[in-house]
């Protein structure tokens, strides 16, 4: 079925709230999902995980180092913790520095992606290494090409626990991938452009998973409610 | 289009801001009234300016004025359609509350002409409103109720061929009643973005406002249509007058009030062009024109207020007290002819009425030295876009949040947040439609459910983890610290945002045993243009828009934009 964005955005922003994700925290969570369902990169679909993630572990009340530079992601779910790692690298003065920050036991790499191209100066580009036993991510976006480079490959390297690197760079890597293999932020744009003209064609139950999971923001309807909530009363004059 | 305060500022000379500590309080946000840049206002202007032209396209209604109709508005940017529905509705399914699920009329706002498919997938969808689905083509979805009042008795007449009781029109001003006007997405409907570009609706609820508007023409033609069908040999048109002062109704309720407290960025914009209107036209050196004009707004504001009749025991007082305190000021004028030509006129009189009058008087005042100077204001329209991301600093120190907290939170930090009547009240969206309500905290369910909209409260809570906080990690960063509170994201964020945005903010605690809800309300309202506040209770009004503006075949019209305060002619001797 077909939805606009601010449909996308504001019944993903309430699951998240029905999660018990914090007001700031859930619209950020909701861009991330949002933002990788425009761009067919699995965003809706995370849902169920997600959920069961946070069955598991609650959105936290703190977020520690687990050494420099380095924090473990063994007792939140990834995407409570993204947008504050995130805004640390971007707290980091790296006029001429390379700046990183790794996460332990994640390997979704693709949810830096929206908040990397939502804060994307001139100045930066960004590098994601994601990784678990099985498989293999890899982000490139190259801020002097204008390019995002996005590459998955399977890996078998049992026991290896998963980790992400996230590095912020400076000076520019220009030339350091061929611009065919990546997409152009000039086509990303155009993307949300026809989301927004257009409408966004989701996949249904998944769709319907998010609304029903939307209502549990909401308080349960009662007599009392309707008639004094929202100042009650009629008027048919 | 959004512009900062400087940008505004350096381009006409203009007196000091009032502050948003004065202006953001909720008892004189509850006293705004429409002005010259109100949305009903701009969008009249608009379609005057580009020449709209406004027709019927389809009119497909029985006997009894239930069927179809469809408008094309062409416009130099395309043309839309109206797609309206008429139909029959049980008395007793008649609500105003959001949560009706029939009404009278119902319509949409699409880009182009539409075909039979289209009508047809409207009558489906629009029908049943918020159970429907909607596509980006469709810009609007709304719906209206008749007046019980008025409606039905105003085709009597017109079949009687007479036109209605004049005090009837003053006590109601509307023939229809919106309780609903959808844009921005909802169902599926046309994102915002969509429609902010070059097009005719890039300012804030311009499309809504222009649903409205055409909703007045609907209601005409459906008391016009009915009356002649009933009668075909006596009936007549509603007179051009009375259809001059008939608006079209709306019921607001709580929705509202938590879209305010939302959008700070948008907020500051509409609040701060206002301010820099008034703070421009106050140092205006006033002609002898300009002052008779002024004298001739006020009378027509003083019949204007003292035609509206409202239930409301508070309303009505203020009202009268208004009245009252137009003709002091009216007195005054007559009896101080000398001082219409000292300078800084408007300045004396707003600081006059500072200290003389009621917050009433002192925003209508506002209003009408805004209505004299086009020239100087209504160029502040096309600012009214705002934005509306929370974005978060990362790189501020938290002394220098520290800062921004006292500087723009002050009215939040002296408040006990441990006393319960400063926490009586909690926001929450009901099951029900997701109707914004408002719950009592220690009596009702859903606490645990709360909207973020207890502002004061969060933020004092913020201050009260940095406060603790010694001078050497008051030098760390934002992100570490949200790294160790993730839960303050959303508060912080927000402080950082109204550090840019000083309008944004409601500076009064919006969940306190004395909160009216009914303030926040009107300064919206106020915004949009409405008039003829009739609150219901202090969660709810009904208010009338475009009462007054001109017809479509009037746009073209040389005072077209000259029509705030209506009053009905002979409608006076009614109270």
């Amino acid at each position: 079925m077909k939805i606009s964005l601010n449909e996308l955005h504001v019944k993903c922003r309430n699951v998240f709230r029905g999660l018990g994700f914090p007001p700031g925290s859930d619209e950020e969570a909701a861009y991330i999902i949002g933002w990788l369902e425009i761009h067919r990169l699995d965003g809706l679909k995370q849902f169920p995980d997600i959920c069961a993630c946070l069955k598991k572990n609650a959105f936290p009340s703190s977020v520690g180092f687990s050494g420099i530079g380095a924090i473990d992601c063994s007792q939140y779910c990834a995407i409570a913790v993204v947008p504050g790692a995130f805004d640390y690298l971007r707290s980091k003065d790296t006029d001429s520095q390379t700046c990183e920050l790794v996460i332990d036991r994640c390997s979704d790499a693709t949810l830096f992606l929206p908040l990397i191209m939502k804060y994307m100066d001139s100045k930066h580009s960004w590098v994601v290494d994601g990784a678990d036993g099985q498989s293999k991510t890899q982000i490139f976006a190259d801020v002097g090409n204008e390019q995002l480079y996005v590459a998955s490959s399977k890996q078998e390297t049992a026991g290896s626990s998963s980790q992400i690197r996230i590095k912020r760079i400076n000076p520019l890597s220009s030339n350091s991938r061929n611009s065919s293999e990546g997409q152009s932020f000039a086509s990303l744009h155009e993307r949300e452009h026809h989301a927004i003209e257009n409408g966004l064609e989701v996949e249904d139950t998944q769709w319907q998973f998010v609304l029903g999971m939307a209502r549990k923001y909401l308080v349960p309807a009662s007599a009392e409610s309707r008639k004094k909530g929202a100042g009650g009363g009629d008027s048919n004059d | 289009m959004s512009a900062s305060v400087n940008e505004l500022q350096s381009t006409i000379p203009a007196a000091e801001l009032r502050p948003p500590s004065y202006v953001m309080r909720l008892k004189r946000l509850g006293a705004f009234h429409q002005t010259r840049i109100s949305f009903v206002r701009s969008l009249i202007r608009q379609m005057a300016r580009e020449q709209w032209r406004i027709s019927t396209d389809l009119r497909d209604l029985d006997d009894n004025g239930f069927g179809t109709i469809v408008y094309a508005v062409d416009t130099p940017h395309g043309r839309f359609s109206f797609v309206a529905f008429s139909n029959y509705l049980e008395p007793s399914e008649r609500t105003d509350r959001v949560i009706a699920e029939k009404w009278d009329t119902t319509f949409a706002l699409i880009e182009g002409t539409p075909d039979n498919s289209d009508i047809a997938r409207l009558r489906v969808n629009a029908n049943v409103q918020e159970a429907g689905r909607f596509d980006a083509r469709d810009l609007v979805l709304s719906r209206a109720n008749k007046s019980v009042r008025l409606f039905d008795y105003t085709i009597d007449c017109l079949a009687k061929g007479e036109q209605p009781d004049l005090q009837k029109l003053v006590d109601v001003g509307y023939l229809l009643r919106t309780t609903a006007v959808y844009g921005n997405g909802k169902f599926g409907i046309a994102d915002f973005g969509r429609l902010d570009k070059d097009g005719p609706f890039s300012q804030p609820f311009r499309a809504q406002m222009l649903v409205v508007y055409l909703s007045r023409h609907l209601a005409f033609d459906l008391v016009e249509h009915v009356a002649r069908q009933r009668n075909p040999d006596k009936a007549v048109a509603l007179n051009r007058n009375i259809k001059h002062f008939l608006g079209v109704g709306n019921s607001t309720g709580l929705g509202m009030a938590p879209f305010l407290m939302s959008h700070p960025g948008l907020i500051h914009q509409w609040f701060f062009c206002r301010e820099t209107a008034l703070a421009r036209v106050r140092v205006i050196l006033a002609s002898p024109q300009d002052v008779t004009r002024f004298g001739e707004l006020l009378e027509r504001a003083q019949r204007h207020f003292s035609q509206i009749k409202t239930s409301d025991q508070i309303q009505q007082q203020k009202n009268e007290e208004l009245v009252a305190n137009i003709q002091s000021f009216l007195d005054y004028l007559v009896e101080n002819t000398e001082a219409h030509e000292a300078p800084e006129l408007w300045n004396r009189f707003m600081n006059w009425a500072e200290k003389n009058c009621d917050l009433e008087f002192q925003e209508l005042l506002v209003s009408l030295i805004i209505e004299l100077y086009p020239d100087q204001v209504d160029e502040l329209e096309n600012h009214m876009g705002g934005d509306d991301r929370f974005e978060i600093d990362p790189r501020m120190t938290l002394e220098e949040l520290i800062q921004i907290v006292e500087h723009a939170y002050s009215w939040a930090l002296g408040v006990d947040y441990t006393h319960n009547d400063n926490c009586h009240y909690f926001w929450y969206a009901s099951e029900e439609k997701e109707e914004p309500r408002l719950g009592e905290r220690y009596a009702e369910p859903g606490a645990e459910l709360e909207l973020p909209l207890d502002i004061g409260r969060r933020v004092s809570h913020l201050y009260d983890e940095l406060s603790v906080l010694t001078a050497s990690e008051q030098q760390q960063s934002v992100a570490e610290f949200l790294l160790k509170k993730p839960r303050l994201r959303g508060v912080l964020a927000r402080v950082q945002t109204i550090s840019r945005y000083p309008y944004g903010e409601i500076r009064d605690n919006t969940i306190a045993h004395d909160c009216l809800p009914i303030d926040i309300l009107r300064c919206k309202l106020a915004m949009f243009g409405a008039s003829k506040f009739d609150p219901k209770s202090d969660r709810w009004t009904r208010i009338t828009l475009f009462q007054g503006a001109p017809l479509a075949e009037e746009l073209d019209q040389e005072d077209a934009d000259d029509w705030a305060f209506p009053y009905l002619p002979g409608g006076d001797n009614t109270h």
